[in-house]
């Protein structure tokens, strides 16, 4: 963890990335990622597989370096890579100890809170632990190193659906109560609402698109009607266009601070959910690929 | 959730040296223990030899006694102790963090990776150069013991299983090389079996290398020459147990010459015609180089420094590794 204090500005942003570019010999896992996470959000990092998540959270945690561009987190970055590692012939009171040993900063109560929360037992070796089990070891001793920022990397990739909504919840109650910023990656983009409020959507290494999840869904409405290729309103982006045998829905991208459109029978509107959203856009890119 | 969080975090300026001086003990302590009991015992049976062999058999030139040969079979052990370092300690050290993981875990805690690995290399390194220390001073006490309660020595001074390897600072010299060795191998392969298999190959390799090419010359041979026709005394040398280097045939001229293939092909010849066949090709010498048995200090030392040159190379090598290509 690369351990940088400096005092929270006016801006309250928690993690800056400037035109970041990370390649792998001539390839690039990332380009030109600018964006600004603001303090005390759970963002999303979206994309594809291969779509650069790993490698942008890597930097971020200054467990590589970039090759182009700058990247800043405030204060102190604690990062759960994807396999959740924990050395196998500790148990899960000896990683704590590790935590406690290695870091400057260490909340012991909060960390065997985390533990006692998922039912772990704190004297069986890692090794000898489950998949789920061993990644909540990861996390108690991520949350109690009491990080600025926390990253994670597929946190419930290995998780039971209960399990994924219980650290869901036990991480959005860790936001409110310690005001850390949280940056999780995820393909599973269905247990996304209600936990992230920040979107952070990557594809082919390049940001496509990011900022606050309620104002990018509130600026996209769906529109549903009988089979057409011309959109019932005017001057909107289409974000995405689908037609079925009988029926056309198209999603628009509306002007900034603008009203959702009327539109009359036979059209109907409908919110678009981050789900829809994603998928719209991770498509986009595909078909961009395509033409 | 609503527990309250009474128990406020502990905060500290830094990590110290005790904190990771516990990851290590925590991390290796099974490693350390067996290795460090291993070393006991086999020192243990080292002091035992040196008392045993000369008052359980004879100890005479040519007797044939059995602690005496089991003695050279324990001598032995400093010639593999830093291989065992090299293989078992420090090749799998990095590679095994590495498949498992567990790299990005650790360093993403408040410890750069650079202070990570500098924790391994003072700490266990420097265990490890210990206990190689303690095992050749005990190799080296047991031979003496042996040696100067017998007619002639049992260990020489330059021999496979001699004095020279006993050196203490030579062991941590080896111990240390190998140390280095198998951490460069495992952070550059990040693959324990690889890093193993390279790590044994390049140890070995290196050390037969040093012996057979280079322990020869660290100081320019003694010349020892010997008329063609006069009586060729090889006692001189042989009683100072050196290390020998080179011999053949001189012309008049004092330069190395070609053997005259004639003159032994001749089986009827007797040694004077042989000599006079030699005489009548231009050989007027014999020659023996050798480094006699009182440079062995001097020659000890040699080593070791070249053996912490290497160390030093190979502890760059995984330190700008780790550093520039693996982070993650």
């Amino acid at each position: 963890m690369r351990t940088v204090f400096e005092p929270s500005c006016a801006t309250a942003v928690a993690v800056r990335a400037q035109e970041l570019g990370k390649r792998y010999g001539n390839q690039w896992a990332l380009r030109d990622c600018t964006f600004e996470l603001p303090q005390g959000r759970v963002a999303a990092l979206v994309g594809a597989n291969g779509a650069g998540k790993t490698t942008l959270m890597s930097v971020l945690a200054s467990l590589l370096k970039a090759d182009e561009g700058s990247a800043h987190a405030v204060g102190r970055v604690a990062f759960v890579s994807q396999e959740k590692p924990v050395y196998r012939n500790f148990s899960a009171a000896d990683m704590l100890r590790l935590g406690a040993r290695l870091n400057i900063v260490w909340d012991q109560t909060r960390a065997v809170r985390w533990l006692e929360r998922f039912e772990i037992p704190l004297d069986r070796a890692c090794g000898k632990l489950s998949g789920g089990q061993h990644a909540q070891v990861a996390f108690a001793l991520a949350i109690g190193s009491r990080p600025s920022v926390l990253i994670l990397d597929e946190p419930l990739a290995n998780l039971d659906p209960l399990a994924r909504r219980e650290v869901s919840q036990e991480l959005l109650s860790e936001v409110a109560e310690t005001g850390m910023t949280v940056l999780l990656s995820t393909h599973v983009v269905a247990e996304l609402g209600g936990v992230a409020d920040y979107l952070l959507l990557l594809a082919r290494g390049r940001l496509l698109s990011g900022g606050d999840v309620d104002d990018l869904l509130a600026s996209h409405v769906f529109i549903t009607g009988p089979r057409s290729e011309v959109l019932p309103v005017a001057s909107s982006a289409v974000l995405q266009a689908r037609h079925h045998d009988n029926q056309s829905t198209f999603l628009l991208r509306l002007p900034d601070r603008q009203p959702r459109p009327f539109v009359g029978r036979p059209w109907s509107q409908r919110a678009v959910t981050l789900e829809d959203y994603v998928l719209a856009q991770l498509q986009s890119t595909r078909k961009g690929d395509d033409a | 959730m609503n527990a309250t969080t009474t128990d406020r975090p502990v905060v500290r300026t830094r990590v110290g040296w005790t904190d990771l001086l516990w990851l290590i003990r925590r991390q290796h302590r099974w490693m350390l223990v067996g290795t460090g009991t291993l070393v006991l015992v086999w020192i243990s049976a080292l002091l035992l030899l040196r008392i045993a062999a000369p008052a359980r058999g004879p100890m005479g030139t040519w007797d044939s006694n059995p602690l005496v040969d089991l003695a050279k079979i324990m001598g032995a052990t400093p010639m593999i102790f830093g291989l065992l370092i090299a293989v078992f300690w420090a090749a799998p050290l990095v590679s095994r963090e590495y498949e498992q993981r567990t790299t990005t875990m650790v360093w993403s805690q408040d410890i750069t990776s650079s202070r990570w690995l500098a924790s391994k290399i003072v700490l266990l390194g420097s265990i490890a150069a210990g206990l190689a220390a303690a095992l050749g001073a005990s190799a080296g006490f047991m031979m003496r013991g042996i040696n100067d309660a017998r007619d002639r020595p049992a260990f020489l001074a330059f021999s496979e299983v001699g004095l020279f390897e006993t050196a203490p600072h030579l062991q941590a010299a080896y111990a240390a090389f190998g140390f280095a060795l198998g951490l460069a191998m495992s952070a550059i392969t990040r693959r324990t079996v690889v890093a193993m298999a390279v790590t044994l190959a390049v140890y070995v390799g290196v050390r037969i290398l040093v012996i057979a090419g280079w322990r020869p010359f660290y100081e320019d041979p003694v010349r020892q020459t010997t008329p063609i026709h006069g009586q060729l005394t090889n006692g001189d040398t042989i009683d100072q147990n050196p290390l020998y280097v080179a011999g053949g045939f001189l012309n008049s001229a004092g330069e190395p010459a070609e053997l005259p293939i004639e003159c032994l092909s001749k089986n009827s010849l007797s040694d004077d015609e042989i000599n006079n066949c030699f005489a009548d090709a231009g050989i007027t010498h014999r020659f023996n180089d050798y480094q006699p048995a009182d440079r062995l200090d001097s020659f000890q030392l040699v080593e070791t420094a070249i053996f912490i040159v290497f160390t030093a190379i190979l502890i760059g090598l995984a330190w700008m590794w780790i550093r520039r290509f693996g982070r993650t």
